[in-house]
């Protein structure tokens, strides 16, 4: 049995918007989301700009919800807020079932200042001290990290499979991609998919800083992140989630559903070459993108967008871009692509960065518009694609990728293309 | 690339273990017979309180045992040399994941993992925070960047990353293929075997190695345990593991004599949620009745039915949807200890073990609970077995299950 998969619900909450209407309108508007960053107390971290989402905003927007939720990381309360948002979008609300899902790919527990100090007490650290306060100890550091996908599930009274990816920042694609397998194979109707992170806390931004990851500079404000550009200096962390439902087509038609558009392909590969770097020529990514377009059924020269990881760090962008000159080698097809890159707007979601992109590609082939690259002033010489420099473009899709690659080299890619009733998978 | 759809049966190969027991399955079936229990006493002060004076420990695994270069270790946790350890096992168990044969691109890999190591940031810190703060109980240097980047490891970043595991088996084993890493919990480790083998199912793997690898015994552990009530239950005890099986299509494409055809494949799997405890019955039953109707067996066809981090009630369950009343139930938790991810992929290797060898053990007296661990005790027969079941929990509420059967020469 092998069942079309469309997306029928988006639900999006980040610093750009807290729905996806919002969102969607700001990318085209070609805004960002980066602003000036320090980290709790500090105020000489090297690391300068974040797209972090306003707690007074997202809390009162969200305020009835949050009331009803049980104490959980800043994270997953934009996960579950992102997941309800894409059930409501759906109208699924209060439909319930074994055939319904959730996957989620999430990331690093936040480790915030105070919950650091806990274990602290005037003989120096004790972990006995560390017990007797351990119900303010952050939740997920108790419980697990499978704590998000399991609120949502109970929230929405899903007993279909639950899972929680852990591919850094592959892992929403992850999930959304294995959601797509679960309904084509038969398994389940349909999985409420996607991610939500945060690394903007002291511990994590400060390891992830030691490995040269983020950006440090100054010299750019608000347009610090610069993917395929020659003076990109390292990805722009950020905060949000996000999530979509995917129904098998006969589940969305038999009760009317609004659908966006469809999921036909995924892929994932390993680099197989270091854990500090991706492969220089994009081996691992590119074997991502080809399976993802075998497993779709359709030619490299039906896809006309990419939404590319676009990373905005030194290594990624020109990894990535020859994986996709590999990838559409055939008759210089790579000449006729646009690819864009929505960090440019958004910064990194790191485990849940897989998602807001996707939903972004779904929307460029459901409207046919491509949201651009921002900031592409002086495009690295090695960076030679038509990457939609400045302002979106109108164009016709008939079937695009949407590319994330996690850090070691654990690389995904999904296909997507406009819903037709009279397409055959 | 060529990519093949078939619907031909993915077979699952021993691949290794390592536990408490050592890291051979014929000692751990021959401890689990026994009796032994290779307890260790918990090493430090830091430990003080917890519910256990000894817990299921196992060497970490150096650069040698590792293959890998000295300065590589600065950015693994306990946790990631577990994984690459037992994955390393598994390469030189079975050949067909290590043959240059297969293209690297065919070769996937799907993994179970804890959150990470230790959530909360490296004692060291806390330590040198007591020793130079004037304030520790509100400590200045915690707002200095000077002090963090000074104090905090250089490859903290990595070695807290849980995925980072997946990066180490892939580079030192040339894995390119298709892949997956789920975590935290005993769940994680069927997700991982049920979408490996849907991955050479669909073609775009060849051979996957799948594993499931513990947290490793920190003090931080406790509160974990705590959270869930584990640590009341003496089939809790925390113990140091990691499991490998090989999921591998039998007609692999290859011209090697010595890759030999494998037996046993995976014929049925499901997974749910249990979102409500009072749903746990109807859960489990619909679960497991959809993992036996993809494989074409009724519930009196199991042979052998091995339960991992779940309670009575699934084995009542199967009972009740008409399993044999003789059906002999091993759970391995009271004697090598709560494995977490690694636990399922223990049983999953021990099940391959006794479906190869026509034998099969069985926990007697193990419906007295977990409460009178005394009382249980593991014995091992002999048998015609064909189909074998396993059943993973997670405590959020996940409940996996999936179908060994072996073919009939």
């Amino acid at each position: 049995m092998s069942s079309r998969v469309v997306v029928t619900g988006l639900g999006i909450v980040g610093r750009l918007g807290f729905e996806w209407q919002d969102f969607w309108a700001a990318l085209l508007a070609g805004q960002s989301a980066i602003a000036p960053w320090q980290p709790d107390n500090i105020t000489d971290f090297p690391v300068r700009y974040a797209a972090a989402i306003d707690d007074a905003q997202f809390t009162s927007y969200f305020a009835a919800q949050l009331s009803a939720l049980p104490p959980m990381e800043r994270r997953s309360q934009f996960g579950v807020m992102a997941a309800y948002q894409a059930i409501k979008d759906a109208g699924l609300s209060g439909i319930t079932g074994l055939n319904m899902g959730v996957a989620v790919g999430s990331g690093i527990p936040e480790r915030h200042t105070p919950d650091m100090l806990l274990a602290m007490d005037e003989d120096g650290p004790s972990w006995q001290t560390l017990y007797s306060r351990r119900d303010l100890l952050n939740p997920a550091m108790r419980s697990g990290n499978d704590q998000l996908a399991a609120l949502i599930a109970r929230a929405h009274n899903a007993a279909g499979p639950v899972q929680n990816f852990s591919t850094a920042c592959a892992g929403a694609a992850h999930a959304i991609g294995s959601s797509f397998r679960m309904i084509r194979n038969g398994e389940v109707d349909c999985m409420i998919a996607g991610g939500a992170d945060s690394v903007l806390n002291l511990m994590t931004m400060v390891g992830l800083n030691l490995l040269g990851a983020p950006s440090t500079s100054d010299d750019y404000g608000d347009k610090l992140c610069r993917p395929f550009d020659e003076a990109r200096s390292g990805f722009v962390a950020a905060e949000g989630g996000a999530f979509v439902v995917l129904e098998s087509l006969a589940h969305a038609q038999a009760r009317n559903a609004h659908i966006y558009g469809e999921i036909i392909g995924f892929g994932s590969s390993m680099d197989a070459y270091r854990v500090t770097a991706p492969h220089p020529e994009g081996k691992g990514a590119a074997l991502a993108m080809h399976k993802a377009l075998i497993d779709s059924g359709i030619d490299s020269g039906d896809i006309d967008y990419i939404n590319a990881h676009g990373t905005s760090t030194p290594l990624n962008d020109t990894a990535e871009t020859f994986a996709i000159k590999t990838v559409f080698a055939k008759n210089m097809q790579y000449q006729k692509l646009a690819v864009s890159a929505t960090k440019s707007q958004i910064g990194h979601w790191i485990a849940a960065a897989g998602a807001p992109e996707f939903i972004t590609t779904l929307l460029a082939t459901q409207q046919g518009i491509v949201p651009p690259t921002l900031n592409l002033d002086n495009p690295d010489p090695l960076c030679d694609l038509d990457y939609v420099p400045h302002k979106a473009r109108t164009m016709k899709i008939n079937a695009a990728l949407s590319n994330s690659f996690g850090f070691g080299g654990l690389n995904t890619s999904l296909v997507v293309k406009p819903y037709k009733e009279e397409n055959h998978g | 690339m060529e990519i093949e759809k078939t619907n031909a049966q993915v077979f699952i190969e021993p691949g290794a273990i390592y536990c408490s027991t050592g890291n051979t399955l014929d000692a751990l079936w021959q401890a689990l017979i026994n009796a032994r229990q290779n307890l260790t006493k918990l090493p430090c002060p830091a430990y003080e309180g917890w519910p256990w004076a000894d817990v299921f420990l196992v060497e970490e695994p150096g650069a040698t045992e590792l293959g890998v270069d000295r300065k590589i270790l600065r950015t693994m946790e306990k946790q990631a040399k577990l994984a690459l350890y037992g994955a390393a096992l598994a390469v030189q168990q079975v050949e067909c994941i290590a043959t240059k044969a297969i293209r690297s691109s065919q070769k996937g890999l799907y993994l179970a993992l804890p959150t990470v190591d230790e959530s909360v940031p490296p004692w060291s810190l806390l330590e040198t925070l007591h020793e130079v703060s004037a304030n520790p109980l509100q400590p200045e240097e915690l707002s200095s960047s000077e002090f963090l980047q000074r104090e905090i490891p250089a490859f903290f970043g990595l070695s807290t990353l849980n995925s980072n595991a997946c990066a180490h088996i892939s580079a030192s084993f040339d894995l390119a293929g298709a892949m997956g890493a789920y975590s935290p919990f005993a769940d994680a480790a069927f997700q991982a075997l049920i979408d490996a083998a849907e991955s050479i199912h669909q073609g775009e793997n060849t051979v996957a190695l799948v594993g499931g690898v513990s947290a490793k015994v920190n003090p931080q552990l406790l509160l974990q345990h705590e959270f869930w009530g584990w640590d009341k239950s003496p089939a809790r005890i925390p113990a140091e593991a990691s499991s490998f099986v090989v999921a591998r299509a039998n007609n692999i494409g290859v011209d090697n004599a010595t890759i030999k055809p494998a037996s046993v494949y995976l014929s049925g799997f499901a997974r749910g949620f249990i979102g409500n405890s009072a749903d746990k019955s109807k859960i489990y039953q619909h679960v497991l009745m959809q993992a036996l109707n993809k494989a074409n067996l009724s519930s009196a066809d199991i042979d052998w039915f091995l339960p991992y981090a779940t309670d009575d009630e699934d084995v009542s369950v199967l009972l009740s949807l008409g399993a044999k009343e003789s059906l002999p139930v091993l759970t391995t938790e009271t004697r090598i200890g709560f494995a977490g991810a690694a636990g399922p992929m223990i049983n999953l290797n021990l099940a391959l073990f006794g479906l190869q060898q026509q034998k099969y053990m069985y926990s007697v007296n193990a419906s007295a609970g977990t409460s009178a661990l005394d009382k249980i005790r593991i014995q091992e027969k002999a048998g015609v077995m064909r189909h074998v079941a396993l059943s993973a929990a997670g405590p959020e509420g996940q409940y996996v299950v999936v179908i060994l059967s072996r073919e009939v020469v």
